[in-house]
């Protein structure tokens, strides 16, 4: 059974998403289908005209053209939906190589690349953000791209809260924009907020202005100004073709992209693709020992997958207790059992290890990186008012402490590491009982404070975002009531006012400053405890194309269904 | 009775999913969340997209009924903004391809091989016939298709590993399609055929030996009629009519794929959908597809009913 | 799953000739178990059901490790250590063959216990009722027929809190009784219209204890049959629930076996064993159930019975 058809453990979305062929789908693909060759001719034709008129590329690579397969189920199975709305949360990947934002941020060391914008400015208050634009940028039906088009899609996502998933507008006031600067007012000071502003993709006006409900808008002929354009589609597989006019044209190498709907681990090793995208157990031998000199990989930490603990429950709300638990994990061993010897263990500070080294406080000792003390754990255990009897941890009320945890069913290497934590744990004497329901079901305890311990991840676009997520009280909710954000509902009002300052702050000094003291209060407080890096399980071949993203050049983290992918396909070269 | 056991499906329908934990919005923040961080406000901005359902359970219950007699099933939430009627509709025929062929050619082999295996009772076909067939009726199906998907799918690569259809091709009716769809379900196909089979055979030849035995079979043998002649005519038609209210019921159930063969082929059936509409808390996707299932499993209890009362004249009054 | 429930179930128009007067309870057992046992297969099936028996009584023994030892090295292929190999959480893959086998045969023993438990109360009811209430358990009984049962068991694991495995198999007998009910609701009415049960309505017995008590015994090898039938089919849900990763993952049974071996991609390591043994122990484990029950059969119907031919 293919990773994308069922939830293998780490490739993306597990649990198959969509499925349709319409009757008006097949027919509009059928004539896309039609419109691709005439444009295949067209480009024919060019190329000939081009060979007359003396200005022809270099032999070889007039002759062979370069198509890369993506094998990465295009969250088919079993197959697709025709949906390249940016906003939707149906959409297919190829929306990622057609839709440019403003900058692209490359999550391995938060590098910002820019695409739409040339540059942009941040205001000494942190309270607006102005860009300039990037001259001689054309959509892909000829229409020039200007600020008004970038105006225009923040407004419609200002009308349509359903497509604004970053919640933008909680802290944009205006968009205001003429020719090629757009300036982005917030409603305060919130330099963070200019990473999500900038990666929002943006959308023509002329196309979307027109359309009735851009919520259920499924955008089957995109108007874009990328790298690519939609070539032919069919339910089971789709191709993008390069766009010819793209504004650094020069930098793509590869004429076409293809999008199967469904990959499995199976497929990918004998199917040979350029770019695949799933964990492989033993992927030296699976993966590099299928072709030696070609198949490359390289998985860099993402981010860190830690146990959210209820910081509203008793016994969490103990600082101490919190402390003994995470004294009482061996990480190397959940790690390595969990991603079959390819994960990493992640530092207490929040922070992934060693790409973010530079943010660290050099303060905190052994890069935050817990090891497992069973010792030091009993006496905080103790501390917080639990003793050890007969081989099991006891409250005041004699009663042995037990702990349920939640894991997605889905999540194949978390219910592995759940399993492994439950041993450790058992040797301080606490049970824990594993439950393994499915996605959804977590996500709503989580967001009800509904659960006790479970796994999640620390992520957001910017550092103040990955803290914010997890400390800032306003966030949160009373047990029982749906939180926005912190789900572990830790509360301190001095941690707040400190990612307030860390929001207002625009000096990077400043800043690295506030952080180290954020990582101090996930030292001190435990309020998660990270374990091990997500991995990004990127595989590639460099049989016709090299220059992919590697630990000598992390320029991408080789994820390809998201904004990441354009720097990807940018920097590309043709192999040999 | 039939319409009061419609109703009570439809209402079945309509609450068994308000009692999955989890919320749509909870569904998709979890499969978003599966590619990176959430920021927070998603859910807020998932939920203006959904739409929450308005009124008191009542109320919904009302519209709910209202929709299904307009045959309006919403939009899918999983595959927003696609109509949930397309999608049933585009997954409606590969499941009767698939599943509803491969039922009858296992219901057809599987009732001659059991009047054979009757026929020449505890004989070595008869042996063969039942205690393999016992033996393969019990394996997992869905470990069967995974190992046929390994063995002729990828090892051997005869056959094509997933999908109903090639991955360029787009449905339609040609010849080239259809001989591409007919490879495709090759595998998927015997997987069901073989798992399915057992159940005839040894169903038919149970009911072949208790009718062989019956007086008036013994009698024609006594007139010195050919044994052949017997076991068709007589003892094979009077032990077809159990077999045949078997084969309505299977009938009706063809609609409801075979959810694992379908997830292991990736086959875009009912099955498949069913697990996504189910696993993703898709309630109006899942509720139309639970109607669908009911209505058909209903309709074939009572076409064979009909059927029965035609077929055996005892019940013929 | 759907195709399995078939599986040696006796038709419903077969009333035995053999069972009309009842002799004592014991020389019945004796002499079921003997026609049983002259069944060349229910023997067979007696025999490799009791082989999983004693693997899964005496896995703590027979073992080479603990079932959650995952200190070995990972995806091993076969060898003199692990004959079955290893899992890729490092897992001796035979010590959880032995230990899933106690998960499999509790499922079947219990989800078909109750699924017969269950069969036999509807059943006997609406065979015996008359009138109105008859009508209201047939509907239940035809609700059940009709709703899909996979799909029903997935929302209904989902919607109970916890996966234990008593969750799954109370999932399943909830789920599976219908058709056993029906096949007992025939024969229930076939059975009251007998004259030893006018007799014992003329002598004024209770209605429960007529039920009980004069019809059921009628039906021992039916409701066995049903039970193995059952059981059998239990034991395959278990383990396509728990493939779907919907069972108890934290225990070792041979579905969760094949859900590790799917999601850590066992072929691709060359895992064979680890796909093929735990399919291969559930459809032996079912055959042997499936094979008592033509044993069964030939009880409650003499002319399926071996010697008669």
């Amino acid at each position: 059974m293919s990773c994308s058809q069922r939830n293998s453990r780490r490739c993306r979305w597990p649990v198959s998403e969509r499925s349709s062929r319409n009757a008006c789908v097949m027919r509009r693909s059928r004539m896309k289908l039609k419109s691709a060759v005439r444009r295949v001719a067209v480009t024919a034709l060019a190329a000939s005209l081009l060979l007359v008129a003396g200005c022809s590329p270099p032999e070889d690579d007039a002759s062979s053209k370069i198509t890369l397969s993506i094998g990465i189920g295009d969250d088919g199975p079993p197959t697709m939906v025709k949906n390249f709305n940016p906003f939707g949360t149906d959409n297919r990947h190829g929306t990622f190589y057609m839709y440019e934002p403003l900058f692209v941020v490359n999550t391995i060391n938060s590098e910002k690349t820019p695409f739409l914008a040339e540059s942009f400015e941040v205001a000494d208050d942190a309270k607006s953000v102005t860009f300039t634009l990037r001259d001689g940028v054309t959509w892909t039906d000829g229409e020039d791209f200007d600020a008004e088009d970038v105006v225009f899609t923040f407004n419609m996502l200002k009308e349509y809260p359903a497509l604004d998933r970053g919640s933008l507008w909680s802290s944009i006031e205006s968009v205001t924009g003429e020719d090629k600067t757009v300036t982005v007012e917030f409603t305060g000071p919130n330099a963070p907020a200019v990473s999500r502003v900038g990666e929002t993709l943006i959308v023509p006006e002329h196309v979307w202005s027109e359309v009735d409900d851009p919520v259920t808008f499924i955008n089957e002929e995109p108007v874009s100004t990328g790298p690519y354009e939609l070539g032919a589609f069919s339910p089971n597989q789709y191709s993008l073709v390069k766009n010819e006019d793209y504004w650094q044209a020069d930098s793509v190498v590869a004429d076409e992209l293809v999008f199967p709907s469904t990959v499995s681990e199976l497929d990918i090793v004998n199917k040979g693709y350029d770019w695949a995208y799933s964990f492989l157990p033993d992927p030296k031998s699976t993966w590099v020992g299928k072709a030696p000199e070609t198949n490359r990989f390289w998985w860099p930490p993402g981010a860190p997958t830690a146990l959210f603990l209820n910081n509203a429950k008793p016994p969490f709300d103990n600082v101490d207790f919190r402390k003994g638990l995470s004294l009482s994990l061996d990480r190397e061993d959940i790690s390595e059992k969990a991603n079959q010897g390819w994960g990493s263990v992640a530092s207490q500070s929040g922070l992934i290890l060693p790409s973010q080294k530079d943010l660290l406080d050099p303060a905190i000792p052994d890069k935050g990186l817990i090891s497992q003390n069973s010792d030091k754990a009993l006496e905080a255990f103790e501390r917080a008012g639990f003793d050890m009897s007969d081989g099991k941890l006891v409250g005041e009320d004699g009663a042995q402490v037990e702990i349920s945890m939640m894991v997605p069913n889905n999540y194949a290497n978390q219910v592995q590491a759940a399993k492994v934590i439950k041993k450790q744990l058992a040797q301080v004497g606490i049970s824990l009982r594993v439950e393994t329901p499915q996605a959804a079901a977590v996500q709503q305890s989580l967001t009800n404070g509904d659960f006790e311990m479970t796994f999640n991840w620390l992520g957001g676009t910017t550092m103040y975002d990955v803290y914010r997520g997890v400390l800032d009280s306003r966030l949160t909710a009373p047990i029982g009531e749906a939180a926005s954000g912190n789900t572990i509902r830790y509360q301190d009002p001095e941690t707040d006012a400190l990612l307030d300052s860390l929001k207002a702050a625009v000096d990077e000094d400043t800043r690295t400053e506030l952080i180290h003291q954020l990582e101090q209060v996930m030292m001190n407080e435990v309020p998660v405890i990270p374990i091990y890096h997500g991995g990004t399980w990127g595989l590639y071949s460099t049989k016709k194309v090299t220059g992919w993203p590697s630990a000598e050049n992390p320029y991408a983290p080789g994820t390809p269904y998201n904004t990441t992918a354009l720097l990807v396909v940018t920097n590309l070269e043709r192999a040999g | 009775m039939f319409l009061l056991t419609v109703w009570a499906a439809i209402t079945l329908n309509f609450i068994l999913p308000r009692l999955m934990p989890g919320s749509p919005a909870d569904a998709i923040l979890a499969k978003l969340a599966y590619n990176g961080p959430v920021s927070p406000g998603a859910r807020a901005s998932i939920e203006a997209m959904l739409g929450v359902p308005d009124g008191t359970i009542w109320e919904q219950y009302v519209n709910y009924i209202g929709a299904l007699f307009r045959l309006d099933f919403g939009l899918s939430y999983t595959f927003f903004p696609q109509e949930v009627s397309v999608l049933v509709a585009d997954a409606l025929p590969w499941t009767l391809f698939l599943i509803g062929t491969t039922s009858i050619i296992a219901f057809f082999i599987g009732t001659i091989l059991g009047i054979f295996a009757a026929w020449r009772r505890n004989g070595r076909f008869d042996t063969f016939a039942t205690v393999g067939s016992t033996f393969i009726g019990t394996v997992p199906y869905f470990w069967l298709a995974l190992i046929l998907l390994f063995g002729l799918g990828y090892m051997s690569g005869l056959f094509p590993t997933s999908g109903a259809y090639g991955p360029t091709a787009v449905p339609e009716f040609s010849l080239e399609f259809i001989m591409d769809a007919l490879y495709h379900a090759v595998l998927p196909a015997l997987s069901i055929l073989i798992s399915g089979l057992a159940g005839w055979v040894i169903g038919m030849r149970n009911n072949m030996v208790n009718s062989l035995g019956d007086d008036y079979v013994r009698f024609a043998q006594a007139n010195g009629l050919r044994s052949r002649t017997v076991a068709i005519k007589y003892a094979a038609r009077n032990a077809m009519l159990p077999q045949l209210t078997s084969f309505g019921m299977t009938l009706g159930a063809v609609v409801g794929g075979s959810l694992l063969t379908e997830m292991v082929f990736a086959y875009p059936g009912i099955g498949y959908l069913l697990f996504n509409a189910l696993t993703n808390q898709d309630f109006p996707l899942m509720q139309a597809l639970f109607l669908v299932i009911t209505l058909s499993v209903l309709t074939a209890n009572f076409v064979v009913d009909l059927l029965y009362g035609f077929l055996d004249p005892r019940t013929r009054r | 799953m759907s195709n399995t429930g078939q599986l040696g179930s006796t038709t419903t128009n077969e009333v035995s000739e053999g069972l009309r007067s009842l002799p004592s309870g014991f020389e019945v057992g004796k002499r079921t178990l003997g026609v049983i046992w002259m069944n060349k297969r229910a023997r067979v099936g007696i025999i490799i059901l009791a082989f999983f028996v004693g693997m899964g009584v005496l896995a703590p023994w027979l073992s080479p490790y603990a079932p959650d030892n995952a200190t070995f090295a990972r995806n091993q292929g076969v060898s003199a250590a692990h004959w079955l190999g290893t899992t890729g959480a490092g897992e001796d893959v035979l010590s959880q063959i032995m230990y899933g086998t106690q998960i499999s045969l509790l499922v079947g023993l219990v989800a078909g216990g109750g699924v017969s438990v269950i069969a036999v109360i509807v059943g006997l009811t609406a065979g015996y009722l008359k009138g109105w209430r008859t009508d209201v358990i047939n509907f239940f009984i035809n609700l059940f027929l009709v709703i899909p049962s996979l799909p029903l068991m997935i929302v209904i694991t989902t919607y109970v809190p916890g996966q234990g495995i008593l969750v799954i198999i109370a999932v399943i007998a909830f789920t599976g009784w219908a058709a056993g009910s029906r096949v007992l609701r025939s024969q229930t009415q076939t059975l009251r219209s007998r004259d030893f049960i006018d007799a014992a309505i003329f002598s004024g017995e209770g209605r429960l204890r007529i039920l009980f008590r004069e019809i059921m015994p009628n039906m021992t090898s039916l409701i066995a049959a049903s039970f193995f039938g059952a059981a059998t089919a239990a034991i395959g849900a278990e383990a396509g629930l728990s493939f779907l990763g919907l069972g108890d993952l934290s225990t070792i049974s041979w579905g969760t076996m094949l859900y590790w071996a799917q999601n850590n991609n066992a072929l691709l390591t060359g895992q064979w064993a680890l796909l093929v043994a735990p399919g291969l122990c559930v459809a032996l484990l079912a055959t042997s159930l499936a094979l008592i029950n033509f044993g069964i059969d030939a009880v409650s119907n003499p002319r399926l019975r071996e010697s008669t031919s």
